[in-house]
């Protein structure tokens, strides 16, 4: 977990000192008693401590790594990749193909692509897709008025 | 007071909200069965359906979800040794073995009317105290709001399972992502870097949704395969009844841990998930026979727990409505929604509108009202949606939660934020960030804001009120003694007995 640490703590103290010089960019009013940059100021300002905090405690610390085995292969393989990347490619697509047909698509490709028994699971995924699309049309199309993209 | 009840009475006995509640009852019952699905995802999936309701209307349907979502974790928990919501854990550790041993439908009812009775009793106890509280709190200032954040943050950090010092990172982020957008002071656009669509900062509830429903589906994506092994059950509906006269036999066990319950929730960062397991250790540390604990013959084991889970949700309701502060996952959601239908809970919500906070306290008593009929009419159902294949479930929650959120202002860049905020919260959880703060601090960040600029402006510049005004003292005082007490009271307890091994499963905070 250290190693986890430390580069989380590196990406923080990069994101936070490039935010700290973005809050010179905020615009101020000449009115106002305290700046309005102070509290940016004091956030980013803070978040840059507690990174090089942890950053400092994972050279300190001598508690080895408590993680499970494979537990990284596990957090960025297998069927959790799958299901983000088809979450991604279906909100990509839903504006241009349209909310309902990229929903009903989604439905049976993501439960083709982690259902252990693909073969039999599809054609009931063709089911469920066409009562999810119903039922959204009927909720918020008809009753709702949501104007779906 | 008891005329402004009347009036609330009357607003809700309405055959559409009266409907509306058990529907919302019955569908939090059957998505917190579902093991992996918590009651934040009853509320997040069913949200929707209120954007077309007047407050008071969608208010007392969701705490019929709210209800339900809590309460339908004990299911899984006394038949698939798993709990259907973190709010359960500790249930299992009594009720699978007495469902194994025979007794499933004695074990279910324990769980429900100990449930219900802790919820009504909660409940009471939300109906005194709250008032009490919201006329207190109209003594405070911005000084006294700032430390009172700051308050809530120290404790969700000390409280959040792992480390705190991530804890206050993970604060951290969520208060800088609050910055995005418009500035609540001086309306001035800010870390936009050109897109528009950042001008109006990050809405609440994607991001609420994405943190805590996406990273779960991710995790429950690796169980698709796995068969849950459910007791077979021959169910007695007169065993189901009786266990409710046992429920009243053992009145201190139940007042007990009805009163951690409260106590629990009404701290900031913690609720059911982690009541029902301190209600549990408690009552094993009292019984005469901590024995026989986790062999499925004592039915205070069952009450603890099931109890304390529903006696939190009256607790995180009292810092909800009169401060503003969400205690737990559930209440952020809830805070979410009143701010969809523009209702600021604080005090001036008793002054101002006190006839929807006494709807929502009755709606509150109706709500376990349902749950108990619903458990006694449906229960062989929502013991049938333990088994609904995940390879389907999975899929559709993501769907069900994208047209949530795209349907909050009809924008596509909401459904990005969804993702997004998933993949991050995702990211988060297995670096071992918890996502409590994050969301508190994206929630609490303008008030942070707004009121910290409030106060040091009305003080010309001086931060000396902080520490000169007695609440907002005690407040700052009360922080610091928060991060400080849990390490200075382990480390005397190590001291004098050795390391301890927590009772507290990693995930109950």
């Amino acid at each position: 977990m250290r190693t986890a640490d430390r580069i989380s703590a590196i990406l923080l103290l990069l994101g936070s000192v490039f935010m700290l010089f973005e809050t010179e960019h905020v615009k101020t009013t000449a009115y106002q008693i305290l700046s309005n940059k102070l509290f940016p100021h004091i956030i980013f300002g803070l978040v840059i401590a507690l990174a090089l905090l942890l950053l400092v405690s994972t050279f300190l610390s001598r508690a080895t790594s408590t993680l499970p085995a494979g537990y990284w292969r596990r957090a960025v393989g297998g069927r959790r990749v799958i299901t983000l990347g088809l979450i991604c490619l279906y909100v990509l697509v839903m504006p241009v193909i349209g909310f309902l047909p990229a929903s009903a698509g989604f439905v049976v490709v993501t439960t083709g692509a982690i259902s252990p028994k693909p073969r039999r699971d599809i054609p009931i995924a063709f089911a469920v897709a066409a009562g999810v699309a119903g039922l959204i049309y009927l909720i918020f199309v008809y009753w709702l008025q949501v104007f779906l993209p | 007071m008891l005329h402004q009840y009347l009036v609330s009475f009357e607003m809700l006995m309405t055959p559409q909200i009266i409907l509306s509640i058990a529907g919302g009852v019955f569908g939090g019952l059957f998505i917190g069965a579902i093991p992996g699905l918590t009651s934040t995802m009853a509320i997040a999936l069913l949200v929707p359906l209120t954007f077309a309701m007047e407050p008071v209307h969608g208010l007392a349907m969701l705490m019929g979800v709210y209800c339900g979502g809590i309460s339908g974790g004990l299911v899984a928990s006394c038949l698939l040794n798993i709990p259907g919501t973190p709010s359960s854990a500790a249930t299992c550790l009594d009720g699978f073995p007495m469902a194994r041993r025979g007794q499933a439908p004695r074990a279910l009812g324990l769980a429900v009317y100990s449930s219900f009775s802790g919820g009504v009793l909660s409940g009471l106890c939300l109906i005194v105290i709250a008032p009490l509280l919201a006329r207190f709190a109209l003594r405070f200032g911005p000084w006294e709001y700032f430390a009172l954040v700051i308050f809530t943050f120290s404790c969700v950090s000390s409280l959040s399972s792992g480390s705190t010092l991530k804890a206050f990172i993970a604060a951290g982020i969520g208060l800088a992502l609050a910055l995005v957008g418009t500035d609540p002071v001086d309306g001035i656009v800010r870390f936009t870097f050109g897109f528009d669509d950042f001008e109006s900062g990050f809405n609440v509830m994607p991001a609420l949704i994405g943190v805590f429903a996406l990273p779960q589906l991710f995790q429950d994506a690796d169980d698709v395969g796995k068969e849950a092994k459910l007791l077979d059950v021959e169910f007695r509906m007169k065993a189901f009844v009786d266990a409710g006269l046992e429920v009243l036999k053992h009145k201190v066990s139940l007042l007990r841990s009805t009163v951690i319950g409260i106590i629990v929730g009404i701290l900031p960062g913690v609720g059911p998930g982690l009541s029902n397991v301190v209600a549990y250790a408690q009552e094993k540390a009292t019984s005469r026979t901590p024995e026989k604990f986790g062999q499925g013959v004592l039915p205070e084991a069952i009450i603890a727990p099931e109890s304390s889970n529903n006696a939190s949700m009256g607790g995180a309701l009292i810092p909800l409505l009169t401060l503003g502060i969400p205690g737990d996952a559930s209440t952020m959601m809830m805070l979410g929604t009143f701010m969809l239908h523009n209702i600021q809970p604080g005090p001036l919500l008793f002054r101002d509108s006190g006839d929807l906070v006494y709807a929502i306290f009755i709606a509150f008593f109706i709500s376990f009202g349902f749950m108990l009929l619903f458990y006694h009419l449906f229960i062989r159902y929502i013991i049938k949606a333990l088994l609904v294949p995940a390879q389907f479930l999975i899929p559709v929650l993501v769907v069900l939660c994208a047209i949530g959120c795209y349907a909050l202002n009809n924008r596509i860049f909401d459904v990005y934020c969804f993702v997004a905020f998933g993949a991050f919260g995702y990211l988060l959880k297995q670096f071992k960030f918890p996502v409590l703060p994050l969301i508190l601090g994206l929630m609490l960040g303008h008030m942070a804001e707004t009121q910290f600029r409030l106060a040091i402006s009305m003080s010309n510049g001086s931060l000396l009120p902080f520490l000169a005004r007695p609440i907002s003292a005690f407040l700052l005082v009360a922080s610091i003694l928060s991060l400080v007490l849990p390490y200075y009271l382990e480390a005397r307890r190590a001291r004098r007995t050795g390391p301890v091994v927590s009772v507290i499963p990693p995930d109950a905070a």
